[in-house]
């Protein structure tokens, strides 16, 4: 078929799916590169309004587009009416850039951002025609690369990849891309990219592995001329990333150990990148991000830097300390919005000190009173359930904040109108965490919790929202399981489960027959618990936190002590600095 | 002020829903370099007004928004630097100042273009639906029960040439047909299906301002 014939053959598709706008690519700053001889195509396997402002893809984006020989290219999971239509006119997955097929690319990259996308990347390589499993491809097929926070554990999805690259791309993903240009033919290259130490492959057998590290995280490396998204996207908003990494060593938190150690960048090239993104995107909201913009030490100047260049700007800043400092911030930051969310995790201090989550009752309450008294009318907080040695007391205790939240907007909003929003989700235990070691919270457990919280939380002035226990379980099977997934996650995949962090999608009995098919079941497997000697799927992933380090913390959460923060309290030797590669903050 | 931007959408460009073209077109104005005025209370939004909405898949020649920039602008040097801003599909046909009401409240008809494969006796159909006094089609839509629509009384122009249909379609208070739904209502005058290969909207007709010189 000719590409002109494909492209005819693709519109006419069109005019019969949900959303065209998907797949058609020519947004604003997009960049096409016609006489690339390397071409990459970028995925993120979820719907292109999911996928399309991933900030890891964005670096990775311009980071190859770079190269004037080589050309990034991006797709995404076709929605099931498109695959459908797709699979009915035999059209093959192609690029939003070129329409090209993306099985005639050189490489193509698939970011792992949360394990319930893990039946889409099955989904996306069926319908490119490239084989699932590598040992399967030949010459004429792309090499397949897996990347961001869930290739921490490759084992799950091990036989699909050619190769997983561990940690940040910014500097490291450098040589792969000298790889792929400085040899020719699939079998070249991937002798090429053997000895990179930030590559697991499968296909050659098991070696340690690091994670590579941005060590400067300087500001040319932060994306400008981002693609806008057509308004479909969740995020329509510029953002720059303030700080990479956080050390208050939350014990659920799987970024809180894969991304260490804290990288700040200067408030004045934060303003500059800003207002430089704000211009070329036409986008009216910047956002500083990163796991906690209250802790960026250069957070203040940034602000008022942005504000008295564009005083109208709606300016946010996303996860937030809970603390009347970051609310009265957060407030100066954009006076236009209404709502606001704090993260208290967990509603006692027992359990608080169980996870590691350094604030106090009178924090909280603080911060809720501070936030109604800022002028919000709606508070969002969010809570987690079923995490590690957690008792009835935990559970009541989320009843009772979002009952002391009402009491106290009654007070501050003196009749005024206000809403209080308790969200708890399910605790997923992650590799390469303190917790890695426990298992989830039985289903009945779970759903018995949720079935309380129902039933105690009133609905006057509060909303309460819970996670489908089906798809926390299905995540936890997956999140710490190995390589003998893998059968199951294509038995579930040819048995039609894909999209499965969408409700309404998720394949409940094509899992459940999956797991049965293997001898076991998706709650087996996700409240499995490790001892301290077994060795565990992704021990050869060597994320710079020392296995020692992570054991203590377990051992620390058992004696329900909290660890300071090493910015501020002391070196907690968790392994993460050598060299250069330390905390480095502007003050 | 207020300007009223003429621009047509053209080619993969269509597939954009209407929300998304307007959305298109306020980025594309921001990266110009332009200030938008916003709206007043408490949550402003730029003020922007479609003419007509446009039904996703369907190019258009001449659709109209009008939009509020703050600071006075040459309209030609707005369409210069709103079209180095569009993405591919989308291009300016004319700017210019708007005055009296917004265009969205003041569309009279709309014409389309409607391209078919010639194996329909069209002229037979035409002369059908000349003499019939209505024409009535079944209209769905998801979620919403279906309902009978005569299209027959809003078409207020209709006319055949090899290849395609022509027509004008009235906008009312009691609202409007839809082309492909009158070009199936007089396939089926003459008992056949048609086949429709493209849908363009060649142009929106807005009444004369009250009060205006004509």
């Amino acid at each position: 078929m000719t590409q002109a014939a494909l492209e005819r053959r693709i519109e006419s598709v069109l005019e019969t799916v949900q959303k065209p706008s998907r797949y058609i690519g020519g947004e604003a700053n997009q960049v096409q590169k016609p006489q690339a001889t390397t071409v990459v195509a970028l995925c993120y396997p979820d719907a292109y309004e999911v996928g399309i402002s991933n900030q890891a893809l964005q670096i990775l984006y311009q980071q190859v587009n770079a190269r004037p020989a080589m050309a990034a290219e991006r797709v995404y999971c076709p929605w099931p009416d498109m695959a459908d239509a797709m699979r009915r006119e035999g059209l093959p997955l192609f690029t939003l850039e070129t329409w090209r097929p993306v099985r005639e690319v050189d490489l193509l990259g698939i970011t792992l951002q949360a394990e319930l996308t893990y039946s889409n990347v099955l989904e996306v390589l069926d319908l490119a025609g490239i084989p699932l499993r590598a040992a399967d491809r030949g010459e004429g097929d792309p090499i397949v690369v897996a990347g961001g926070p869930s290739a921490s554990n490759p084992a799950p999805l091990a036989p699909f990849f050619d190769a997983f690259f561990m940690g940040e791309s910014e500097e490291a993903f450098e040589d792969v891309l000298d790889a792929m240009a400085g040899a020719a033919g699939r079998a070249a290259r991937m002798a090429a990219l053997a000895e990179n130490p930030h590559l697991d492959l499968p296909g050659r057998g098991r070696r340690d592995v690091e994670r590579a590290i941005h060590t400067e995280f300087g500001i040319e490396t932060q994306p400008i001329e981002v693609v806008v998204p057509y308004s479909s996207a969740i995020f329509s908003r510029a953002s720059v990333e303030v700080m990479r990494g956080c050390t208050r060593g939350c014990r659920f938190c799987h970024a809180g150990t894969w991304y260490r150690p804290v990288r700040e960048r200067p408030a004045e090239q934060v303003i500059e990148a800003g207002l430089a993104q704000l211009a070329c995107t036409g986008y009216d909201e910047l956002s500083l991000t990163s796991l906690a913009t209250s802790d960026y030490t250069d957070v203040v100047p940034a602000i008022e830097g942005i504000k008295e260049r564009m005083p109208d700007l709606h300016l946010s800043l996303p996860s937030n300390r809970v603390d009347t400092g970051p609310v009265a911030m957060t407030a100066a930051a954009n006076a236009r919005q209404s709502s606001i969310t704090l993260a208290p995790e967990a509603a006692t201090q027992r359990m608080r000190d169980i996870i590691c989550k350094t604030i106090t009752d009178e924090m909280i309450e603080n911060a809720i009173e501070a936030a109604f008294r800022a002028g919000y009318t709606s508070l969002k907080m969010y809570f987690m359930i079923g995490l590690p040695r957690e008792t009835h007391a935990e559970v009541q205790g989320i009843v009772d904040l979002g009952l002391k939240a009402r009491e106290i907007g009654r007070r501050v909003r003196a009749g005024g109108r206000f809403s209080v929003h308790v969200s708890a989700s399910n605790f997923v235990p992650k590799p390469h965490t303190p917790f890695q070691w426990e298992g989830m919270s039985s289903r009945d457990q779970l759903v018995a919790k949720q079935g309380y919280m129902r039933r105690a939380m009133p609905t006057r002035q509060i909303r309460l929202s819970l996670h489908d226990v089906r798809t926390s379980m299905l995540e936890g099977a997956l999140a710490r399981g190995g390589e003998e997934l893998a059968d199951v996650i294509e038995r579930a995949w040819r048995a039609g489960a894909r999209f499965d962090a969408w409700t309404e999608m998720f394949a409940e009995a094509a899992w459940e027959a999956a797991f049965a098919e293997a001898g076991t079941t998706i709650d087996e497997v996700a409240t499995r618990e490790y001892g301290e000697w077994d060795e565990l799927p992704w021990d050869h992933v060597r994320s710079g936190v020392s296995k020692e380090f992570l054991l203590d913390e377990w051992w620390q959460s058992r004696a329900e002590v909290a660890t300071g923060d090493c910015r501020w309290d002391g070196c907690a030797d968790c392994g993460a600095c050598f060299g250069p590669v330390r905390n480095k903050l502007v003050h | 002020m207020t300007y009223r931007i003429t621009f047509a959408v053209a080619g993969r460009a269509r597939f954009l829903s209407h929300l998304e073209t307007v959305d298109t077109l306020l980025g594309a104005l921001r990266r110009a370099g332009f200030d938008i005025a916003l709206s007043k209370g408490m949550k402003p939004r730029p003020v922007i007004s479609l003419a007509l909405p446009r039904a996703v898949g369907i190019e258009t020649l001449a659709d109209i928004a009008d939009v509020e920039l703050r600071g006075d602008h040459e309209p030609l040097d707005v369409g210069e630097r709103l079209a180095n801003h569009l993405p591919m599909g989308m291009t300016v046909i004319a700017v210019e100042p708007a005055t009296g009401k917004q265009a969205a409240s003041r569309v009279e008809s709309v014409t389309y273009r409607v391209e078919v494969a010639d194996d329909v006796d069209w002229d037979a159909g035409l002369a059908a639906f000349a003499a019939a006094e209505a024409c009535e089609v079944v209209r769905t839509a998801p979620n919403k029960a279906s309902k009978r629509v005569d299209v027959r009384r809003f078409c207020t122009a209709l006319a055949h040439e090899p290849g395609a249909l022509e027509m004008e379609l009235a906008v009312t208070d009691a609202g409007t047909a839809r082309p492909e739904e009158l070009t199936q209502a007089v396939a089926a005058l003459v008992g056949a299906t048609p086949n429709i290969e493209r849908l363009v909207r060649t142009a929106i007709r807005l009444r004369e301002p009250v009060g205006a010189h004509t």
